[in-house]
């Protein structure tokens, strides 16, 4: 397991806080309510296992996500991620269907993709801006699935290669719709990006 | 602002995009100060405004909903580095306006694309036609709603029939309850008249024979009791095996071999499946005479699976096999064979009687398709 000092975590944790907050900002504004954050929490991990790293979003049967993959200085994966029922209900808000049993149809994923898009484009977005750092982005993608299926999908090279995971767990109060922001980076980049976070503290 | 002037930044003329005019969707490449560089011939086709035209020209001058600071601001952030840039037709149906050549606009769903050319940063404009799409998917969720009501109904009528059906059951078992009581009482005064000493023979008759007629009333209700339960409760799966043993657990069986010959089956039938392995059974104890052996088994074809019951009794006379099956033959069969018939047909399961007069009963069940099943056996 490679190992990873507080300062470094501390400061990574920092970083996707800046994003993830100015995220919550822009879901605060969508749907008019506030949204409770968590303190992100940053694990070093092999790939197969974040699945059981997570709360019941992540180790769930079925989520709904968008991803985005991203190279450049450091590169991985960044996703919104819901509970079924939570995007389901977030985009009949946000939409303003009325329905008595909502399912998540081709133009309600399309429109989850857009908010997803707004979320993820405004942690990487900020997380770029703050470091400085250019990265090439991948075009937004949907899924919908066990967890344990994206992880496989999404693997690169062997089952026990670490990654660095980035967990923020957000509540839209008051519609009780909750989900995650996860930045899955991997781990060749972290030295890179927290040259990068020092860089610019210093 | 000046609206829809050419642009003085000339666009690269050196970029192979000529292939994006064989793309069915609209495509419009834009300059970071957002001049048209590309516009494809499915663009012109969609607004009738030709490529010569449309190029150099600002995009977001010519369609001013793109000013809208909760559009602008995102994507002005691509030109700033940031990812591609996703408006939904739930949420932007029209952002860049494009007719049908008998009018309307169409249903878009645009994407802006970070796109990097000879050192030069562009914003490759992706407009896609989801008008069909959108039209299906409304004309699903339309469906869907109408058969969520109708489903709706249907509970709501179902429901009020189970509070009807409860509601006559408990009448019925009220009922039944005071007959039962007169009958008794009916019954006991019979009783003590036909103790009466110096009773006139002839009034003996005529009292056997009241007496017979309240035992047959008392039977009857009796049958009312189980008929009252079928189809009350919802058909479930339900182990063949599992049922014949707890049907057959309160009959004694001493001198009677019971043999299970069944393979890991279930089949999907009334609750009161059990009421009928236990009346099969209890019928060849009562009826059988000579009995000593009772056998369940199964024969699977193509009409579906038949299970099988026999027993080594007297079996069933060639000119009452179909009668053992009506309610008037109670005198009988006690209501068993009629009940059952009714149980098993809630789930379209038919019982017939095949065997040889003379060398015991056979009861066959055919179980349709589709309403059996056997569980795999584990290698």
């Amino acid at each position: 397991m490679i190992e990873i000092d507080d300062q470094a975590i501390d400061a990574i944790r920092e970083i996707v806080n800046i994003g993830v907050g100015r995220a919550a900002g822009q879901l605060q504004e969508m749907t008019g309510s506030h949204i409770r954050l968590q303190i992100p929490s940053i694990r070093i991990v092999p790939f197969d296992d974040i699945t059981t790293v997570g709360n019941t979003i992540i180790s769930g049967d079925t989520l709904s996500a968008v991803l985005l993959n991203f190279k450049g200085t450091f590169s991985g994966i960044s996703a919104v991620m819901f509970p079924p029922e939570s995007a389901t209900a977030l985009v009949m808000l946000l939409t303003g269907d009325i329905e008595k049993s909502p399912e998540l149809d081709a133009l309600r994923i399309e429109a989850l993709k857009e908010v997803g898009n707004i979320i993820i484009n405004a942690v990487m977005g900020s997380i770029a801006n703050v470091l400085s750092e250019h990265l090439v982005y991948s075009i937004p993608t949907y899924y919908e699935g066990p967890m344990i299926n994206l992880a496989r999908l999404k693997r690169k090279t062997s089952h026990d290669e670490c990654v660095l995971l980035a967990r923020t767990n957000f509540l839209v109060e008051k519609l009780n719709i909750e989900g995650d922001i996860l930045l899955i980076l991997e781990i060749g980049s972290l030295d890179a990006l927290v040259a990068s976070i020092e860089r610019v503290s210093a | 602002m000046r609206i829809q002037k050419k642009m003085e930044d000339t666009p690269d003329e050196t970029m192979p995009f000529g292939l994006l005019d064989l793309i069915p969707n609209g495509i419009v490449i834009i300059q970071p100060d957002y001049s048209i560089s590309f516009w494809n011939a499915c663009m012109a086709e969609w607004t009738g405004i030709s490529a010569e035209e449309a190029k150099g020209t600002n995009l977001i001058e010519r369609y001013p909903a793109l000013t809208k600071p909760s559009v602008f601001d995102r994507i002005s952030q691509l030109f700033e580095g940031g990812p591609a840039v996703l408006f939904s037709s739930s949420f932007h149906p029209h952002l860049v306006p494009c007719s049908f050549p008998n009018g309307g606009l169409r249903v878009e769903k645009i994407s802006f694309i970070p796109l990097h050319h000879n050192n030069r940063m562009y914003a490759l404009v992706l407009i896609e036609d989801v008008s069909d799409l959108t039209n299906q998917v409304k004309a699903y969720r339309d469906m869907k709603n109408v058969a969520d009501n109708q489903l709706n109904d249907l509970k709501k009528a179902r429901d009020a029939i189970y509070l009807a059906n409860k509601k006559l059951n408990l009448l019925s078992s009220l009922t039944r309850h005071d007959i039962n009581n007169q009958l008794t009482i009916l019954i006991g005064y019979i009783e003590l008249i036909r103790d009466t000493e110096g009773l006139d023979p002839t009034v003996r008759d005529y009292l056997d024979l009241e007496y017979q007629a309240a035992e047959t009333i008392m039977n009857q209700i009796q049958f009312t009791r189980f008929y009252q339960d079928i189809g009350i409760k919802t058909a479930m799966w339900q182990d063949v095996t599992e049922t014949i043993r707890a049907a057959v657990k309160p009959l004694a069986l001493k001198g009677i071999d019971l043999t299970i010959d069944l393979p890991p089956l279930e089949v999907y039938a009334d609750p009161l499946l059990q009421r009928v392995f236990y009346n099969l059974v209890e019928n060849s104890i009562r009826h059988g005479e000579r009995l000593s052996n009772v056998r369940f088994s199964s024969v699977e074809d193509d009409n579906g699976l038949s299970i099988i019951y026999e027993d080594d009794g007297v079996g069933v006379p060639y000119e009452v096999k179909e009668k053992i099956f009506r309610r008037e033959f109670f005198k009988h069969t006690g209501f068993g064979l009629f009940l059952s018939s009714e149980i098993l047909s809630i789930t379209h399961i038919s019982i017939r009687e095949s065997g040889v007069p003379g060398t015991g009963a056979r009861f066959e069940m055919l179980v349709p398709m589709g309403t059996w099943r056997m569980e795999e056996k584990s290698t």
